[in-house]
């Protein structure tokens, strides 16, 4: 039962996570690949706040957002000027920047040892002892980011960023400043990130940079290519796939190390066919 | 004094590496228009040949692995990426390809060589010159790079061939109404390109070790190095290899070698935002 319990948690972890990065990625036409360094941003923010300085969730939380939204709004102000396949390359060096301060900046971060014991939450009083308690937190999280992106999605701003993938220069004829729509789905789809990130740090009480490498930006990009580009059933169906693959090849009784590579070439291989085959994805509604 | 020369002939080591892998990147670039980050998995799958061969055919296994790779290449470029491009892909597309097939091939890799770090030789041979300590291998970097690029200066402004790939990097379906096999020229350059990152793969490894992630980073300071100065011109990709190797080594020299991949990119950005060309390209004219 707890077993499952953790695969749900997870789940309505990474969920929010496909979906934010498919807010960028599917519905703006941006392919970033910096999505995992700001789910480390919220993550070390509330670990380091929790644990070192006794604050409380919900505060490390809404700083770990600030933080998010100023690194993000500086990063998407210098990536934003890039066109194309130099944007992805900007996001890449992004993602590998954000690593080194994880791993280097040791007195803060821990460096490669990571942070162990965070503390676990407590919100308005209540402290979130069981799994089943946090399972409850995750899952309103979850939910209420899949209300905001469908409330976001029909508003006038997501059919501006649509316009924006769909035909750039016709959006800027229009009078629509594309840069700032850029900066504001980059801004948006990285505090997300960042609370998922909270959430995490908190669940697993230990994190250590390799939790958000340039590979784990790749394996959320997998998540939605996997699911089809935007479409929020398309992000949900890749996060739970993605998930419950290695679940699944846990069963048939591989080694651990072996299991843990096949995931990742059977995720190759998906993105190879799907490109190939079906480049939409699963429920896409948009062809890259 | 003995200090400082150490470091300047490191640094032109590490430059003649990112000389073949930029200058073989940039070749590539110039055919296919998109940034091929499957690049990455000729370094990696070449220097693994060359663990595997050399056990069994001596000094030959530099000659059979770069083969290898460069087969592996053309039946990849035969059968999948040439028939994507057929249908007009878009450039996103076409680097999700390629990411799926990095993300195989390294997977496939840790699986049957495990993910750990291994050594490609024991026996170096350290000759002390004034002082310096200087390995073969390092001798025979220096050299590689040194006649790759003569050769490669020769063949794309003195032959047929040459000017083929000239004419493809301008305008690729002008060249293809002229009469230019497009086609044959794009699956000899895939090949030769992956011969060289093989090259540059095994003098890598012989220097430090390998693991299966090792083509990554290769690859992102060899994209720099081609960036920086200007990705349309594969005979000046050495400049570029100079600076980075200088700055990088002075940066390691100065902070620790743990900023190493922050900086490459860092530079790489500043230098996109300042002139997206390159420092020597030609400047861009925007076209709708």
């Amino acid at each position: 039962m707890d077993y499952i319990i953790h695969i749900l948690i997870i789940i309505s972890i990474f969920v929010p996570l496909a979906l934010s990065l498919d807010l960028l990625v599917g519905r703006t036409g941006i392919l970033s690949i910096t999505h995992a360094g700001m789910y480390g941003l919220g993550a070390y923010t509330t670990a380091i706040l929790t644990k070192t300085y006794g604050v409380s969730f919900l505060t490390s939380v809404a700083v770990g957002i600030l933080v998010t939204v100023c690194a993000s709004y500086m990063l998407s102000k210098v990536l934003s000027r890039l066109k194309g396949d130099y944007y992805t390359l900007g996001s890449f060096g992004a993602n590998i920047i954000l690593f080194s301060l994880f791993m280097n900046l040791t007195p803060l971060t821990g460096g490669p040892m990571g942070i162990f014991n965070i503390p676990q939450a407590v919100i308005f009083g209540i402290p979130v002892t069981s799994t089943l308690a946090f399972l409850l937190v995750s899952l309103v999280f979850m939910c209420l980011v899949i209300i905001f992106m469908q409330m976001i999605t029909t508003s006038r701003f997501g059919l501006i960023i649509q316009a924006i993938r769909d035909d750039t220069l016709a959006t800027e004829v229009f009078g629509y400043n594309v840069k700032d729509f850029k900066t504001v789905a980059f801004v948006i789809s990285a505090s997300i990130a960042s609370i998922a990130g909270s959430l995490y740090s908190t669940y697993i009480s230990f994190i250590d940079p390799s939790s958000f490498t340039l590979n784990e930006s790749i394996f959320m990009l997998t998540m939605i290519i996997i699911g089809g580009f935007a479409s929020k059933r398309g992000a949900i169906f890749g996060a739970v796939f993605v998930i419950l693959l290695p679940e699944l090849l846990r069963f048939v009784g591989l080694p651990d190390s072996i299991a843990a590579q096949l995931r990742v070439a059977i995720y190759g291989a998906i993105l190879m066919y799907l490109m190939y085959k079906k480049p939409t994805g699963v429920f896409g509604n948009y062809t890259p | 004094m003995e200090y400082f020369l150490q470091i300047a002939v490191d640094t032109i080591v590490l430059a003649s590496l990112y000389t073949l892998i930029g200058t073989g990147f940039s070749l590539r670039y110039s055919i296919v228009k998109y940034l091929d980050i499957g690049f990455a998995v000729y370094m990696t799958l070449g220097a693994y040949a060359y663990f595997v061969f050399s056990k069994y055919v001596g000094l030959y296994a530099f000659l059979y692995s770069i083969l290898f790779s460069a087969v592996v290449a053309y039946i990849c470029e035969r059968f999948y990426f040439a028939k994507l491009e057929d249908r007009k892909s878009s450039s996103m597309i076409m680097m999700i390809a390629s990411l799926g097939f990095m993300t195989l091939v390294q997977a496939v890799i840790a699986m049957i060589f495990t993910s750990n770090v291994q050594g490609l030789r024991t026996d170096i041979s350290v000759y002390n010159v004034f002082g310096i300590a200087i390995t073969d291998v390092k001798v025979i970097s220096i050299l590689c790079a040194f006649i790759f690029v003569v050769l490669l200066n020769l063949i794309l402004k003195r032959t047929k061939f040459g000017s083929h790939i000239r004419a493809i990097n301008d305008n690729k379906s002008l060249a293809e109404t002229t009469g230019i096999p497009v086609k044959k020229i794009s699956l000899i350059i895939a090949s030769i390109s992956a011969g060289v990152a093989t090259l540059a793969g095994i003098l890598y490894g012989m220097d430090t070790s390998v693991d299966p992630l090792m083509g990554m980073s290769l690859l992102l300071s060899g994209v720099t190095a081609s960036i920086i100065i200007d990705i349309q011109d594969a005979k000046k990709v050495y400049i570029g290899a100079i600076i980075l190797a200088i700055i990088q080594n002075t940066v390691v020299w100065f902070l620790g070698g743990e900023w190493k991949d922050a900086i490459v990119f860092l530079l790489l950005i500043v230098i996109l935002l300042l002139r997206p060309e390159g420092l020597l390209g030609k400047k861009l004219i925007r076209t709708v």
